[in-house]
C-alpha cells in the first residue's frame, strides 16, 4: 500500500524511453538553449510547453497551463548556469521581473526543467 | 548507499517518528525517570492528557505546549519517554507494560487531588500501537479516549525486514538508543505493511489487540498532496493519500488492523480524521535531493508517478516520499503539532471533555440487582456454576441482601458474602463478585434457616465514577491508615479502597448520586492523604428471583 496510486492521474512515461540521463556529459546550458526553453514556455501551446519541462508525456496539464506562461514575460539567464554535484544544474531566470530558481535535469542530453523556487 | 547519502536518510527517519510516576505497580524494567512525573500540575479541575511518541522518536513536547495552549489550560499534560529503547516494538516489555504503568500513575495521581482519574491519550506513530499493547480492559477504563497521529495501523512501506529502517536503528544507536536485534521486536522491522489480521513478520509477535469496550479512538491522519508548478502556475498535482511516511489508509486503518481482521462488535469506536496540505514540487524536489541517496539528476515526478501507481517502492519514490516528509506541512513529522492536525485534536478533547464532565450514565447512580438464580433454584441465563465443595458452617443474612435466603457465611476464608441458598436448605450458591456472573456451590453442614434481609443493605459492589470496581469486605484482617477512616470495600485489586468514617456509612446516598470516599490504606497505618470524593456509577445488590 503505496500512496495515492488510484488518485494520480496519467501515467509516467518507462524509465527506459525517457529517463532523465543524469549524465556528467550534460553539455552546459547555452544561451540559445535558454532563449529556446524561454520561448517553448511562452509558446502558449500545450505541446512546446512540454518540451521545456521533464513531465512524463502521458500526464496530463491543467488547461490554463499554458495560456497563464504565455502571459508571462521569462528570461532565462544561461550565464548563471550551475551543474550540481548529483548531476542536475541550476540557473537563474527572471519572471515578469521577479527572480525565480530553475532547477534542470538532462534528459537525453537536454536541459529540461524540473522544478522552480522563487529566490529568497 | 555511501556514508555521505546515510546522514540525511537517518534524519529523515528520525522523521519518521517523531514526535513519558510511581505508587502503582511499575515493572521492573521500565524507566520512567524522564518521562513527565505523575504528580506534576494535577489538578481536580484539569484532565490529564497523556501524550506517547513514536518509533525512533523523543517525548512530544512540543504537541502537548501546542494542545495546552489551545484548550486555555482545561488540561494538564504527561510526556511519556521510552526513548532509548524506542527503535524496538511497540510490543516489547520497556515500552507498552510501562506505558500502562504510567498511564496507571497518572491516573491515580489525578485521583489524589479529587479528580476522577481518567485520562486522554494522544500518540504518535508507533506510539498508538505501543498504547494498544497496553490497555487492558481494567486500564482502558481509565482511557476513555485516545487520539493517534498518524498511527501506521496497518503498517508502512518504509517498514519490514527489507525496509531502509533498519539503517536508522543503527544510525539511533550513535545517539544512545537501543539497537534492537534484527531477527526479533525490530520495531523499523515490525511496522511492516499488513491488514486484515494477515500475521507480523517472524519475530515480532502478535498483532496490536483491539482496543477494549469503552474507547474512542480518532485517528488523524496526513495527507499531502504534490502539486507540480512552474512559476507558480500549477502544471497538475499529485494527491499522495499519505504523510510521506505513513499512507493515509494505514493512519486510517484501526477497523482492519487487530487480530482475526474484524473489530469485535462490542469494542472500541473509532472515528477518522483527516489533515490535508499542499506543497509545491519545487521545496519536494529541493528536500529530496538533500537526501543523498537521491541518484544524479533524478527527475523525481517524472520516475516516480510509475511506481508509485505500481505500489513499488522504488528508489525515486523514497526520494520522493522522503522529501515530502522533510517539506510537507502535513507530514509525519509535523503531523503532532501541525495547525489542522492540532485544531482535530483539540476539537477532539474539547467533545472528550464536555463528555468527561457529565457523569457518565447520567447523574443519578444506577442500583442494579442481581438475581443468580431462578425461581426453580437453576443458575439464571449466563451464570455459570463452579463445583467448589467448601463447607459452610453458620449462614447469617447478606449484608448485601435486598431479598430473602441470601446468606454471608462462614467462614471468612469461603469467601461467602453472598449465597444463594437452595430449597434443600443445605446446599448454596455463592457469588464472588457481582458483574462476572460466576457462581461456586457449596455445602452447609446446618440446614440454613429462612434469612430475611437487613432493613439496609450494603451494596455488593461498586462501580465508581473513575472506572474502579470495588467489592464489599467481607471480614478479614485489612491494611488501615493514620486517621479514624478504615476500608469498606477493595477496588481494583486493593489499588484503592472505599473508606468509612466514624459515621459507619460507605456509601452516601443522600442524593440521587450516590458518593463514597476513596483513599489508599497502609500495612503500617500510615498517615495518608485525605479521602476524596467520588461518585458511584453503578450499585450492585443481591436480590432474590
Amino acid at each position: 500500500m503505496l500512496f495515492g496510486g488510484s488518485g494520480v492521474e496519467g501515467v509516467a512515461t518507462t524509465p527506459a524511453a525517457s529517463a532523465p540521463s543524469g549524465s556528467a556529459a550534460a553539455a552546459p546550458l547555452t544561451g540559445e538553449q535558454a532563449d529556446e526553453l524561454a520561448t517553448d514556455l511562452i509558446s502558449g501551446d500545450e505541446a512546446r510547453v512540454r518540451e521545456a519541462v521533464a513531465v512524463s508525456p502521458e500526464q496530463p496539464l491543467e488547461p490554463g497551463l499554458a495560456p497563464s506562461l504565455a502571459s508571462a514575460v521569462i528570461e532565462v539567464d544561461a550565464s548563471t548556469f550551475q551543474p550540481q554535484p548529483d548531476g542536475s544544474a541550476v540557473v537563474a531566470a527572471r519572471v515578469d521581473g521577479k527572480r525565480w530558481t530553475i532547477r534542470l535535469v538532462a534528459v537525453e542530453g537536454r536541459w529540461l526543467i524540473s522544478s522552480t523556487e522563487a529566490a529568497q | 548507499m555511501n556514508r555521505g547519502a546515510l546522514l540525511p536518510v537517518l534524519c529523515l527517519v528520525g522523521a519518521l517518528c517523531a514526535a513519558p510516576a510511581r505508587a502503582q505497580d511499575v515493572p521492573a524494567q521500565c524507566d520512567l525517570t524522564t518521562s513527565t512525573k505523575a504528580e506534576a500540575g494535577q489538578d481536580e479541575d484539569k484532565r490529564p492528557v497523556v501524550f506517547v511518541h513514536g518509533w525512533t522518536g523523543g517525548p512530544l513536547i512540543d504537541s502537548a505546549n501546542a494542545l495546552s495552549d489551545a484548550l486555555d489550560g482545561k488540561i494538564s499534560t504527561y510526556a511519556f519517554d521510552y526513548s532509548k529503547v524506542s527503535s524496538h516494538w511497540a510490543s516489547d516489555s520497556r515500552i507498552a507494560p510501562c506505558l500502562a504503568a504510567y498511564l496507571g500513575q497518572v491516573s491515580a495521581a489525578h485521583r489524589g487531588v479529587g479528580g476522577d482519574g481518567r485520562l486522554i491519550v494522544v500518540a504518535h506513530s508507533m506510539g498508538g500501537l505501543a498504547l494498544r499493547y497496553a490497555l487492558t480492559p481494567e486500564l482502558a477504563e481509565k482511557v476513555p479516549y485516545v487520539i493517534t497521529f498518524g498511527t501506521p495501523m496497518l503498517g508502512s512501506p518504509w517498514g519490514g525486514a527489507d525496509g531502509p529502517s533498519r539503517l536508522v536503528e543503527v544510525f539511533q544507536q550513535a545517539f544512545g538508543k537501543d539497537l534492537p536485534d534484527a531477527a526479533g521486536r525490530d520495531g523499523g522491522k515490525c511496522l511492516a505493511e499488513h491488514t486484515k489480521g494477515a500475521p507480523l513478520p517472524d519475530g515480532c509477535g502478535d498483532l496490536p489487540p483491539w482496543l477494549p469496550e469503552g474507547v474512542t479512538l480518532t485517528q488523524i491522519g496526513g495527507d499531502a498532496t504534490v502539486d507540480r508548478t512552474f512559476f507558480g502556475f500549477k502544471a497538475y498535482s499529485i494527491p499522495l493519500a499519505g504523510d510521506g511516511v505513513v499512507p493515509l489508509p494505514s493512519a486510517h486503518g484501526y477497523p482492519l488492523s487487530g487480530p482475526g481482521g474484524q473489530p469485535p462488535l462490542d469494542g472500541a469506536k473509532s472515528y477518522s480524521r483527516r489533515s490535508t496540505c499542499s506543497i509545491d514540487f519545487g521545496l519536494v524536489n529541493r528536500a529530496a535531493h538533500e537526501l543523498a541517496f537521491v541518484p544524479g539528476a533524478m527527475a523525481l515526478d517524472y520516475l516516480t508517478l510509475q511506481d508509485i501507481q505500481q505500489d513499488r517502492f522504488s528508489l525515486p519514490v523514497q526520494a520522493y516520499l522522503g522529501g515530502v516528509t522533510i517539506a510537507a506541512s502535513c507530514s509525519h513529522t509535523r503531523l503532532t503539532t501541525e495547525r489542522k492536525s492540532v485544531d482535530h485534536a483539540v476539537a477532539v478533547i474539547k467533545e472528550a471533555l464536555t463528555a468527561l464532565a457529565a457523569p457518565a450514565g447520567g447523574t443519578a447512580t444506577t442500583v442494579t440487582n442481581v438475581v443468580a438464580l431462578d425461581k426453580a433454584g437453576n443458575p439464571a441465563a449466563g451464570w455459570a456454576v463452579e463445583n467448589d465443595g467448601t463447607e459452610l458452617d453458620e449462614c447469617h443474612p447478606s449484608p448485601a441482601a435486598v431479598g430473602a435466603d441470601i446468606g454471608w457465611c462462614g467462614s471468612t476464608a469461603a469467601g461467602a458474602l453472598v449465597c444463594w441458598v437452595k430449597a434443600d436448605r443445605h446446599s448454596l450458591l455463592c457469588g464472588d463478585f457481582p458483574w462476572n456472573k460466576r457462581l461456586r456451590a457449596m455445602v452447609s453442614t446446618k440446614a440454613v434457616p429462612a434469612l430475611a434481609p437487613p432493613q439496609t443493605a450494603d451494596p455488593w459492589g461498586l462501580e465508581l465514577e473513575s472506572g474502579a470496581k470495588c467489592l464489599l469486605r467481607n471480614g478479614g484482617s485489612w491494611p488501615g491508615r493514620a486517621d479514624e477512616y478504615v476500608g469498606a470495600y477493595s477496588c481494583d485489586d486493593e489499588s484503592v479502597f472505599v473508606l468509612v468514617g466514624n459515621d459507619r456509612v460507605p456509601v452516601d446516598r443522600s442524593g440521587a448520586a450516590w458518593t463514597v470516599k476513596v483513599g489508599g490504606l497502609s500495612a503500617t497505618n500510615e498517615a495518608l492523604p485525605p479521602p476524596t470524593t467520588e461518585r458511584v456509577r453503578t450499585a450492585y445488590f443481591a436480590a432474590a428471583p
